[in-house]
Formats: C-alpha cells, structure tokens, sequence
C-alpha cells in the first residue's frame, strides 16, 4: 500500500472549493435554527396553553428521531405530495429546512434549560418595578440564558456542521459527495477521507476557538451569574 | 392614600388571605408581623400584583382596581406605582450596579438615558453606594445588594414600598446597614409597608403594627402599643416566642 500525498494536495483546492457548499449550510441553519430554537424555548418554558404542547412534542420528535430518516422523509416522501414543488425544491433547500427544523429543537431544549436555571425571582424583580414579562425576558433573563447555554449552544453549532455530511444522501454536492466522487474515481478512498476529515476538523476547531472567545467577551459583559 | 378592601386569595383550596381591610395614608409606615405561613408575603405580592388576588379591590390615589376582574393594564399600573423589596435581593446580574437602578427608568418610564442615570446616581448616593455604581452584583456582599435592592424600588418614585422580610436572608452583622437606610426612608415620609421579624426595628419605625395570623388581621394599632400591650391573645403569644428566640 503506498499513501500518495500528491493526491491529497491536489484534492485539497477541490474541498476547499465545496467546503463553501458546508459552511453555507451549515450558516444558513444555525441562523434559522436558532432563531426558531428562541421562540420555542419562549413558548415552552411560558407554558403558552396549547402551543406549549405542540412544541414539547416537536422537540421530542425531532431530538427523538435519526436525521437522515427525517432528511428522506422529507425529499423522498412529503415533497412529491406536492408536484407543484417538486421542480421548485432543491434539495439544498431540503436539506436546509430539515436541519434547521432538527437543530432548533436541541437548541430550544439547551436555551430553555438555561432561562430555568435564572432564578425566578430576577423576572418577578422585573416585573415588580412594571417590566412587562417580555420585556423581562429579553432584557434580563435570555442574556443571562444565553451565556449559561453557551457551551451546549455551541455543541449544537458544531453538530450541524457534522450533519452536513449526512445531506449528500438527497444529492447536495458538498465535502463528503465530492470525497466519495474523487476517492471513487482514484481508488483512493484513504486519501479522500483522511483529506475530508481534515476539513471538518479545521472547521469546528474555528468554531470552538469563536466559542472561548465569546465565552470571555459575554463573561465581561454580563458579569457573574449566581 | 391607599386602601385595601376585602382581599381574598387562595391557592387551589388552601385560603391564605381571607378578607384583609387596611388604609395607608401616604407617608405612613406600617409593619405587618405574624407567624410564617399566614400569608404576609402573599398580601404584599398581590398589591404588587405578582399574585394576582381572587376578590377586593384595591384603591392607590386616585385609581382604584376591581380584583375580581383585573386587566392587564390595571396589573401593570399597579406594578408602575408600588414597588416591592424581596428577600433575596434578586438583582438583575447581568447589570452593573447603576443598570440596576436605570433599568426601570428607561424600560419603564421611558427617561432618557442621561437623565436615567442622573437620577441613579443620586439614589446612589443616597443608599450609600456611590463607589460601587460599575460593580456587579456577584461582588456585593448581602447587605449591600438589599440596599441596591431598595436603590432600584425607590427611583421609580412608587407610590408604596413594600418590603418582604429585607433582612432575613442576610447575615446578623450585615441586618443594621439596611435597618438603618430604611429608618432613613421613614423620616422621609415615604409610604411604606414593611413585613418584618425584627420586633423592636418595627417598634421604633413603624407609625401602625399589624399582627396577622392565617390570613387575617387580627391585631393593629400604634406600634409601641401594639408590641408593649397586645390585646390579643395570640399577638402576645407570638410576641412571647418572638422575644425568647
Ligand atoms: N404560589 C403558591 N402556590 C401555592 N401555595 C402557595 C404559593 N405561595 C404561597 N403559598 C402558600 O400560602 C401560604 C402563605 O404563604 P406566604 O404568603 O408566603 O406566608 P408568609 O409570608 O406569611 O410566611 C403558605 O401555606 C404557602 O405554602
Ligand atoms: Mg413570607
């Protein structure tokens, strides 16, 4: 067996190239989910009659269910139940909207462990001098929320872009399509992974250092919790 | 001038106020003692509005509330014109000392910012913790947060304090420094309702004593009256076990 180094540097170009593809994805849910996770943890820790419970059971199917089921539930089965969407459908865009919609629920369920975690009595406190609870919420409570939730925010972010490597089964091009393709094409099936990985790794190592950094601006900002 | 009539509240089916009548005029400084679980902090909360109360009304000047169908903004108005004192601080710990007390003012009473934060420091001042405006809360010690406590209550100029138990939660050496700034509030007039288990700061502050048990008021009158002379049997037991602690 002989390694051939050559091949990986030349793939590199070529990941780097569809590694835009990852990290758009990978972007674009984050951003959505996130912003979804917001007003579902709003909703559950309020215990909004009805809307409470439709969101509990949203996060346990989402958290509960393996993505790459819901990703061919989502492209193979309910979209051609609309033929008017099908051409208008990438499956970028399917995939998008199924890790977004996945992601959000574990973010949701980490954000509203944390806003649990703010003693009550700061909203009460709030509220007393004539906040009204939304007020509360977004002023006092979420960014103390948010800053205990960090970690497993973060572990979230970090899992999305993993999961990235899952949406080639609907037929996105991204990394991992094209490190199966040239990998195939070279019977270099090593040297293409060990090539992908590397990406990944370098990726989510950007990311845990952007978390340390946010960890020690939010820890002066906000100051102690507790 | 502020009336509590008939006010009732009960939590499933334990009944915790059952009818509580007081008139408070303004200046006025009331103390309500009573053994735990009568329902002291219940009262406070539902003229806070943070219970909200089953039956009564409720009258601050000239706006009077019908409890038994509250709106929402009947609920905030209330909360806008008193202004509650807790027993564990609860400051805002995401917030420096002097955001603490400006919060309000440009949340609530939509005052400039400059403005906000003239005012604060002047409450700063007067609560004695000027030095400590950029600080945030986890470097106070008890006292201190309780009197930034106070700080937060008093620049929303409410027509009412209301203070639950502000010295409970703090260790004994650190009790005086808040004693001492809410005496001060006292012989500035401000209308306040104090529930307390310091007998004898509520003997030499308060104008009127309330004893309370198991949600009503069954003793009040002037303070030194009231706790040298009890008329009622069970305010002179629980003073009894109060003194012999
Ligand atoms: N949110 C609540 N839900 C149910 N019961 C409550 C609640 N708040 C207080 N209680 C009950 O009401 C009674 C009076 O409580 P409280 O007003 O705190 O008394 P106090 O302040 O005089 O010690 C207690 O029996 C307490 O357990
Ligand atoms: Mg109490």
């Amino acid at each position: 067996m002989n390694f051939d180094f050559e091949f990986i540097v030349r793939l590199i170009p070529i990941m780097l190239k569809y590694s835009t593809v990852t990290i758009k994805l990978s972007c674009l849910a984050i951003l959505i989910g996130f912003t979804i996770s917001f007003f579902v943890a709003i909703i559950v820790y309020t215990n909004i009659p009805i809307l409470s419970k439709i969101f509990k059971i949203y996060i346990s199917f989402f958290r509960g269910t393996p993505l790459m089921a819901q990703l061919f539930c989502f492209y193979f089965g309910i979209i051609p139940l609309f033929p008017d969407f099908v051409l208008k459908i990438s499956s970028f865009q399917a995939a998008l909207v199924i890790l977004s919609l996945a992601s959000s629920a574990y973010m949701a369920e980490s954000l509203r462990a944390a806003i649990s975690s703010i003693h009550r009595g700061q909203m009460e406190a709030a509220q007393s001098i004539g906040m009204t609870y939304m007020q509360a919420m977004f002023r006092i409570i979420l960014p103390q929320a948010i800053k205990v939730a960090i970690p497993t925010l973060f572990s979230s972010f970090i899992n999305i872009v993993k999961d990235t490597s899952l949406v080639f089964a609907i037929g996105v091009k991204e990394m991992m399509a094209t490190a199966q393709l040239e990998g195939a094409s070279g019977y270099r099936y090593l040297e293409a992974y060990i090539c992908v990985l590397f990406v990944y790794w370098a990726i989510t190592s950007v990311m845990g250092y952007a978390q340390k950094h946010i960890e020690v601006k939010l820890g002066k900002s906000v100051g102690e919790i507790n | 001038m502020i009336k509590l009539k008939n006010i009732h509240k009960a939590f499933g089916n334990l009944e915790v106020i059952k009818g509580i009548d007081l008139d408070i005029s303004n200046g006025e400084v009331i103390s309500i003692i009573g053994p735990s679980g009568t329902g002291k902090s219940t009262l406070l909360r539902c003229i806070n509005c943070l219970e909200v109360a089953d039956r009564g009304g409720i009258q601050i000047e000239d706006f009077a509330v019908n409890l038994d169908n509250i709106t929402k903004h009947d609920k905030l108005w209330l909360r806008r014109n008193t202004a509650m004192v807790f027993q564990g601080f609860y400051l805002f710990n995401n917030k420096t000392v002097l955001k603490n007390i400006t919060e309000g003012l440009i949340v609530v009473k939509k005052m400039k910012k400059s403005e906000a934060e003239k005012k604060a420091l002047k409450i700063l001042k007067q609560v004695g913790l000027l030095e400590k405006k950029d600080s945030y809360p986890s470097s106070l010690s008890g006292g201190q947060k309780q009197r930034v406590a106070i700080g937060r209550a008093l620049a929303l100029d409410p027509k009412i304090l209301l203070f639950d138990e502000p010295t409970s939660a703090l260790d004994p050496e650190l009790v005086n420094e808040v004693l001492v700034l809410i005496k001060e509030l006292a012989k500035q007039k401000k209308t306040m309702l104090i529930v307390t288990h310091e007998i004898n700061f509520a003997r030499n502050v308060s104008d009127r004593v309330c004893f309370m048990e198991q949600g009503m008021i069954l003793e009040q009158g002037p303070a030194k009256e009231v706790i040298d002379n009890p008329k009622n049997e069970r305010t002179s037991q629980f003073l009894n076990v109060v003194r012999h602690r």
